[in-house]
Order: C-alpha cells, then sequence, then structure tokens
C-alpha cells in the first residue's frame, strides 16, 4: 500500500484480514507516527501491516500494489516508484482525480489529450501493463467502523481483477468486477464535483426534493462528460457512479461533500482548503471539468456555477437558484441517445 | 539505424534444408498431429459435454451447406458434397442416449470433428520444396527487375538513365541486426497491404535480404489457377477459404500458424486483413493471427529448455508505392461502404476489378520506384528489442518478457490476458506503420492537392465536393506550391522527431518535387489524378483518386498547415 490517508489506510487495514501488507507514506515523519502510535487518527493498525521505509522496499517485496496517493501527486510517486516495478507487477489505484499536463492557475483549452487517468500515467510511467482501479461507495470512516460496503474493481485484464477480488473480498466487504477501467475511473473522478454541488445545496436547506434534482441532473452531467471523453454510460450506472454518487452526496463525513457544505456557511475557498489537512479531490476536478466542458461543447451547468461559486465569487445563493430553474424537458435523455 | 539495402545479401541460413520451414515440411506427419491435438485440446477446453458437441457440429455443417449451396466454387473438390452427405448421416445416427454427460475418448461426436479435421488439414497444408523455392527465387527476380528496370517510356522525362534495381526499390530498415537476430529467432513480417503486388513485392524482398522462407496463408480461390497453384502449394503457402466460418475451420488456421510459429518457420501475414480501401495506413488490425504470435512465444517460454527459449519477433513493414493499379476499385468500395445512399457511383469501366495478369502486364511498363521501409523489430508485446533481442519497453528499460506470462512469480497460462496483449502489439505495429511511413513526393502533393481544394467547400460533405466538376476545384499553381512548401516544411519536422521517413525527393526544392510527384502520380491511371493545366492552375481530374492517394499521408494532423 503506498499512501497513508485515510482511504489508504481503511483499505489496508481490510487487505491486512488475509495478507500481509507493506505500507509507505510519503513522509518519515508521518511512517514513524504510525509505527510507533500503532494507529492512524483512532484506528488501530492491523498487526498484518508493515512499514516500508523506501518505494524500494515496496517494488521489491511486493507483487501486488494498491497505490492511494492524490492525484496531483500521483505522477510524481509514480516517477519514483517506476525503477523498482518490472512487468510482473500488478497495480491497483484508488485515486480519484485527473492528471493534467496544463497549469491549472494559467491555460487556454483542455481536451482529452491533456488528461490522462491514473492508470494511464502508471502506464506511461512505469514497466507494468496489468493494471486496475478500485472504485464505489467507499467512505473510509465507514470502512473504518467495519461497516458493510462494496467496490468495483476495473482491470483489462480478468486475472487483475480476480486477485484484487480474492486479496480484498471479505464478508463486509463486497467486490464487483469490470472490464471497462476507463469508464469507472471516469465515474469516480467526475462523481467528486457532484459532491461538492450536494453538499453545498444541503448546507442551503433546500430540502431532499432539491438534492435529488441535483444528483440525477448531475448524474447526467457526468454521462455527458464521460462520453465526449471516449467513455460509455454503462460505468456511471454502476458501483463507482450511482453506487459512489449516493454515498457521498448524503455524507458529511465525505471530504468534497464537506467542502460545498463549508461554502454553503459562507466559508472562502482558499479558507477551506486551507484548513483542511486532506485533499478533496473535487475541486480541482472542477477547473478540469469546466474547461472539459468548453472545449466539447457540452451542456454542463453544474460545474459551470460551481465553478463560478468558487473561483469567481458568484454568490452560492445566486448560483443554486439557477440551477434549480434550469430549464429541462425531457427526462433521463441521456439513455435515449445513447451513441 | 535504417540502412539502406545496396545489394542482394547472402541467405543467413546458407544450407536450405536448414531452414525451418524446410524441416517443418519434411516432418509433415508430426507437424500435422501436433495442429490437430492443439485443436481438439481447445475444442475441449471450450466445449465439455456431449450435448454442446454435438450442437457446435450441427453449426458446423450447417455452414458448409450453406457455402456448398450458395458459394460453391469450380475448384472445390468433387467429393466435397459426398464427404458432407457423410457427416449428416453419422451425426444423425447418434442415439439420443449418447448425447448425455461428458466427451468420453470413444465419443461418437468427437469422431466426426477428428474426421473434419483431417479433411480441413489436407487441404490447407502447405508443402515447401526447395528445387521449386529456387526456380521461384529466380523468376520472381526477373520479374521483380523488369517491374522496375522497364525502360522509360516517353511520357516519363524524369528519368533519362536507366537506375539500378537497388535505386528503384529502396529497400530500408535494421538490415544487420534483422539479419542477426534472424539466425536464431523467428520473424513474422507484417507489411501494410494496399496492393495484389504486395505478396510478389514481400517474396521478393524475404529473398534480398537473405532470411529464410516465410509461411503464409494464401487465399484458396487463387489456388484455382493451375499454374499459381502448383507453384504457391510448393513454397510453403497455407491455403485460406475465406468462405470457411465455423469454428472447427477458424481454430485450425489459427493452430496452424500457432505451430508452425513454434516450430522457428518465419511467418507472413498482412495483419489488415484485406488492402486498404481508402489508401490509409491501417488502423485496425485482424487479431486472430496476430495472436497466434502471443500464443506460440507463451508455449516457447512455457516448455523452454535450459532457462532458454526461442523468440519470435514482429517485423512491421511499410510498403510505398507512387500508384497502386486498383486504386479505382478500392476507393470506389470504400465510399460505397462509407457514404451510404451519399454516395453516387458514377458509370466508369475502369473501376472493376483487375485480373492479376494483366495487372502485372500493365505495371510492367511503369516506370516508378518504390520504399519499402522494415521497422523495428518488436517482442509480441509490441515492445522494441536491443541489438541482442532483449525487449526494451517504452522507458528504454530491459525488460523480461517472461515475466508477463507471470502472476505472483509463477508461469500462468491466461487466453484473456493475451488478448490483452494482442491488443497492445497491434497498437504498437500501427504506431510503426506511422513512423516508418515513407512520404513519397506524390503522397506529398496529393495530400496537399486534396486538401486545399476542399477547404474552399468547408461546406459540402466529401460526397458532395467529389461531385463537383472539374473546373469548380482548381487552384492557383502558386497558392499550391505555397502549401506544399509549408507542408514539407512540417513533415521535414515530424521526420526529425522520429514521426515519419521521407523520401530522397522530399528535400528536393519544392519546384522539383512538384515535378517530380506529377510525374510520378498514379501514371497509369487513365485521368490525371493531378496535374497542371494549360492555364496554369492545378486540377484533378478524378478526386476520388486524389482523395485516396492523399490518404496516405493523413493521419500526421496537418490540415492546418495548407
Amino acid at each position: 500500500m503506498i499512501g497513508a490517508g485515510s482511504f489508504g489506510m481503511a483499505i489496508a487495514n481490510l487487505l491486512a484480514e488475509k495478507n500481509q501488507v507493506l505500507l509507505f507514506a510519503r513522509t518519515p515523519e508521518k511512517l514513524l507516527k504510525l509505527e510507533a502510535d500503532k494507529a492512524n487518527k483512532n484506528q488501530a493498525i492491523h498487526e498484518n501491516i508493515f512499514f516500508a521505509s523506501t518505494l524500494k522496499d515496496i517494488g521489491e517485496n511486493c507483487d501486488l500494489i494498491f497505490p492511494v496517493v492524490p492525484s496531483a501527486r500521483f505522477r510524481e510517486m509514480m516517477v519514483n516508484l517506476s525503477p523498482f516495478l518490472h512487468p510482473g507487477h500488478i497495480l491497483i489505484h484508488a485515486t480519484k482525480g485527473f492528471d493534467v499536463d496544463v497549469d491549472l492557475e494559467n491555460f487556454y483549452t483542455i481536451s482529452r489529450s491533456n488528461i490522462k487517468t491514473m492508470s494511464e500515467v502508471i502506464r506511461e510511467e512505469t514497466s507494468v501493463v496489468r493494471i486496475g482501479c478500485l472504485a464505489g461507495p467507499n467512505l473510509a470512516s465507514e470502512i473504518k467502523e467495519g461497516k458493510p460496503a462494496a467496490t468495483v474493481i476495473a482491470s483489462k485484464f480478468d486475472e487483475v481483477i480476480e486477485l484484487g477480488q480474492k486479496t480484498i473480498r471479505s464478508v463486509r466487504f463486497q467486490t464487483y468486477g469490470s472490464n471497462d477501467i476507463f469508464g469507472i475511473e471516469l465515474a469516480g473522478v467526475l462523481k467528486n464535483y457532484i459532491a461538492i454541488a450536494t453538499g453545498a445545496i444541503t448546507g442551503l436547506n433546500l430540502g431532499e426534493n432539491a438534492r435529488a434534482l441535483l444528483i440525477t441532473r448531475g448524474m447526467a452531467e457526468m454521462i455527458y462528460i464521460g462520453r465526449a471523453l471516449g467513455a460509455t454510460s454503462e460505468a456511471f450506472l454502476g458501483m463507482a457512479g450511482i453506487g459512489d454518487l449516493i454515498a457521498t452526496c448524503s455524507s458529511p463525513s465525505s471530504r468534497n461533500f464537506s467542502v460545498g457544505l463549508r461554502l454553503s456557511k459562507g466559508e472562502k475557498l482558499a479558507d477551506i482548503t486551507k484548513s483542511m489537512n486532506e485533499v478533496a479531490e473535487g475541486i480541482r476536478t472542477i477547473q478540469i471539468v469546466k474547461a472539459l466542458s468548453e472545449y466539447y461543447q457540452i451542456t454542463a451547468p453544474i460545474v459551470h456555477v460551481m465553478y463560478r461559486v468558487m473561483y469567481e465569487n458568484l454568490p452560492l445563493e445566486k448560483g443554486i437558484k439557477f440551477l434549480m430553474r434550469y430549464p429541462a424537458y425531457i427526462d433521463a435523455e441521456y439513455m435515449k441517445n445513447e451513441s | 539505424m535504417q540502412e539502406i539495402l545496396k545489394t542482394t545479401l547472402a541467405p543467413i541460413i546458407p544450407d536450405i534444408t536448414e531452414w525451418p520451414i524446410y524441416k517443418l515440411s519434411a516432418d509433415k506427419e508430426a507437424f500435422l498431429s501436433e495442429i490437430k491435438e492443439l485443436t481438439i485440446l481447445k475444442i475441449r477446453s471450450k466445449i465439455h459435454t456431449e450435448k454442446e458437441l454435438n450442437d457446435m457440429l450441427g453449426k458446423v455443417l450447417y455452414s458448409e451447406r450453406i457455402r456448398l449451396t450458395q458459394k460453391a466454387w469450380k475448384a472445390d473438390p468433387s467429393d466435397e458434397r459426398e464427404f458432407w452427405a457423410t457427416i449428416k448421416n453419422e451425426l444423425l445416427n447418434i442415439e439420443a442416449s449418447e448425447l448425455q454427460g461428458e466427451i468420453t475418448a470413444d465419443s461418437p461426436n468427437l469422431k466426426i470433428v477428428h474426421q473434419i479435421i483431417d479433411r480441413y488439414l489436407a487441404e490447407i497444408v502447405g508443402n515447401f520444396k526447395p528445387g521449386m523455392y529456387n526456380f521461384a527465387r529466380k523468376s520472381i527476380n526477373v520479374l521483380v527487375s523488369k517491374i522496375l528496370n522497364a525502360a522509360p517510356g516517353n511520357r516519363f522525362r524524369f528519368w533519362k538513365t536507366q537506375k539500378t534495381i537497388g535505386e528503384k526499390l529502396i529497400i530500408t530498415g535494421e538490415l544487420e541486426k534483422i539479419r542477426r537476430l534472424g539466425k536464431e529467432a523467428t520473424i513474422v513480417l507484417v507489411p501494410t497491404h494496399f496492393s495484389n503486388l504486395d505478396s510478389i513485392i514481400m517474396g521478393y524482398i524475404i529473398d534480398r535480404i537473405g532470411l529464410p522462407a516465410v509461411t503464409y496463408g494464401a487465399g484458396l480461390n487463387l489456388f484455382s489457377i493451375k499454374l499459381l497453384s502448383y507453384f504457391m502449394s510448393n513454397l510453403g503457402a497455407f491455403k485460406v477459404d475465406r468462405r470457411k466460418k465455423n469454428s472447427i475451420y477458424l481454430e485450425l488456421i489459427k493452430n496452424y500458424s500457432t505451430v508452425s510459429l513454434q516450430r522457428g518457420a518465419n511467418g507472413l501475414f498482412f495483419p489488415g486483413g484485406t488492402r486498404s480501401r481508402s489508401g490509409n495506413l491501417e488502423k485496425n488490425l485482424k487479431l486472430g493471427l496476430l495472436g497466434t504470435t502471443v500464443e506460440a512465444q507463451r508455449n516457447l517460454i512455457e516448455h523452454q529448455v535450459d532457462g532458454a527459449y526461442k523468440k519470435i519477433y514482429i517485423l512491421p513493414v511499410v510498403l510505398n508505392y507512387h500508384f497502386v493499379l486498383e486504386a479505382s476499385g478500392l476507393i470506389e468500395d470504400y465510399l460505397k461502404s462509407t457514404g451510404k445512399d451519399k454516395y453516387i457511383r458514377e458509370n466508369d469501366a475502369y473501376s472493376t476489378s483487375y485480373k492479376i495478369v494483366k495487372f502485372i502486364t500493365k505495371f510492367l511498363f511503369a516506370n516508378s520506384e518504390m520504399v519499402i521501409s522494415l521497422g523495428p523489430l518488436l517482442d509480441v508485446i509490441g515492445n522494441e528489442v536491443d541489438d541482442e533481442g532483449v525487449s526494451i519497453d517504452h522507458l528504454g528499460r530491459k525488460v523480461d518478457l517472461k515475466e508477463y506470462f507471470t502472476l505472483n512469480g509463477n508461469f500462468k497460462t491466461d487466453i484473456q490476458r493475451e488478448n490483452e496483449y494482442t491488443r497492445m502489439l497491434e497498437r504498437s505495429i500501427v504506431e510503426k506503420y506511422y513512423t516508418h511511413n515513407t512520404l513519397l513526393s506524390s503522397d506529398l502533393i496529393a495530400y496537399v492537392g486534396f486538401v486545399k481544394m476542399k477547404n474552399r467547400f468547408p461546406h459540402l460533405d466529401l460526397y458532395a465536393f467529389l461531385r463537383l466538376p472539374e473546373e469548380d476545384t482548381e487552384i492557383p499553381y502558386d497558392a499550391f506550391e505555397k502549401a506544399v512548401d509549408n507542408v514539407k516544411e512540417k513533415f521535414i519536422e515530424l521526420n526529425k522527431n522520429g514521426k515519419i521517413l521521407l523520401s530522397e525527393e522530399i528535400k528536393l526544392p519544392t519546384k522539383q518535387l512538384i515535378e517530380h510527384g506529377l510525374a510520378n502520380m498514379g501514371v497509369y491511371h487513365h485521368k490525371s489524378v493531378l496535374k497542371i493545366s494549360e492555364s496554369g492552375n492545378v486540377i484533378s481530374e478524378d478526386k476520388k483518386l486524389l482523395f485516396y492517394y492523399h490518404n496516405r499521408a493523413d493521419g500526421y494532423q496537418l490540415e492546418k498547415y495548407v
């Protein structure tokens, strides 16, 4: 396991039930503290988890590696890990963000050629070809408490799915499989900004109907963006799409949801990010998806409104009001014109 | 490093009786029974019960009866109907009680499978006779020299002097490395496919660079021409009948390829399947035969002796011609299938397909050069290999091929995994087609000419544009030359970045380059694909062909520089 964030730790603990796990964290201080405390933020660390002091240890001792680090630092980590990897390794990541080759503070357009999913980054930076990803309604806090959950493991290779399932499945952690890794990755990434918007609408106390409306239209928006990038709709209707969307859009323990919630209380984005100790991927995703929707000329009102709220000081109430009145005529139209 | 072939190179294995393809033929009985065994094994890994096997046989019989009644050829053996009638009777004679449970060793269904396999194999199998090979080698040399050395016709002022065959059929590639590694390894040539001439040219090239002969699948229909049949069946060609699409037959063809590769015989197949209809380089390949390279390599690794195993290398080959005689027919097919009712076909006597003989006679008088670029050697995953034949991944790191076939350090067979690897190999081959495509003068001017003409009518779709009268699409020469100059510079830049190869004329001053292109492009079509009109403008008498030739340089995203 590479990454000792709350999700990485939750997965590591699940894996440790059946396997010996070697864990690597980015900073030596964090590693030392985990080792000394035998716990991470009040969560006990399973006795089958051991600590690796270098990425070399991971590459040399593990056949199956789960990288779970924020998307903004994913490539850098892969470059560092790469010298110790070879085609016999299998990597299953659980990072839900895009890698972009432009400066998000200063760019002209973003199209498919500018963005990479994490599996594409692994493919580019390493000799590994058998790659998978893990996505689904997996709130770290609930997994930690031992509550039941399910995930989908996606890979072009059946053996990666089977191996992933074998190592992580348990009575309280159900695993599904899919060969559509690109679709599953996109679903996992795109749902994050819908979660921010839902957090905002929840904070404004507009009621459950409004929230359901937002989630449902959010789903449509995700599908349109996904199709423009070359994905099909199926993945969005499964565990990593609708499943994850329902979980993150109803839980204050989701980081992305809580960003929205705090926006609704009048907090500024800069203050929110400063005070969070882990990354909310949705913040970065909003910038990227807004640019994508402009490039591909997709009607995507939610991402545009949230972008203006977060980066252009549009009052949240005004933005949400606009969304709630957004004219629409046909329900679930995305099922009818499946291309 | 791309080296240019100067003279015919000596065979890397001088003694023909040492060639794997010869040994294969000499050991025919064992070779065929290995294919048969493998095929039965694969059928039984998918089908477990008598009932399923019986159903499968029913489908095979059904599709064969359709072939016999609707797609019969004169060349079909006279006892075809009789054979299938016997199979039908045997199937009918199987008692319901014999359809219960798992397949047993004395299964009546299995017995029928054996009969069918034996019959198919007898038809498919090729022969390899050194005497015939030497004869063919001499004739093909004469033929190709004739094709390329024909005295310059009076239409072509460009060629004043007779050129040597090396100057007219330019072969480039990592020749030394291919020859050195080819001594120990199996090489599978995978050329692009534009013309019926390709097979002959490939036969010629393989001999010229000194590689042992290859096995290749040739359409059964070609074997109905007696002389050709006699030739090919003694040169190692195996027969493929495109009409037979049943599961046993397809499995047999694949296994024929797998087993011959495993036994070290070099292979050749056109992975695009058929000739490129549009004139574009192939983007999607047929994965069936390509996948046999992965399977054979896995088998070789699995059954390695003393830690060493024979390697299989894939060699992409790009054939570049200034003109393709069948172009009219090909592009017609393409437009018909893509345009549907938007494409209105004109009556054009020349669009019918050409007979091989007519085709070669015509070509004898042609006077343009060909450039054949051999791409880098690839392993079956699509990695390039270094001078010692070790796989090098996209990061330039040495990788152990064996590891792609292991899980947790243990060797494991996994068909689904191999299908994915075949896709990776496909992508790698296609990429090499583009990077090892050699831009000819005619490709460049056709590209610029077509894009420039089309740009004047942005509101028209391709089909409406093609219907415009020729005077409407004229372009002034000066603007054309300027655009050629621009695009040429971009191609030179791409070349520096390893994205394409350039023929010598591309480096000529633009005016001369255009002259060279005009003199060489599609010279044997009855209308000028591109020419300078009396008023000095650039016109095309056949925009469909212009589109076809333009497609060769398409795919490099240079439209905006025209």
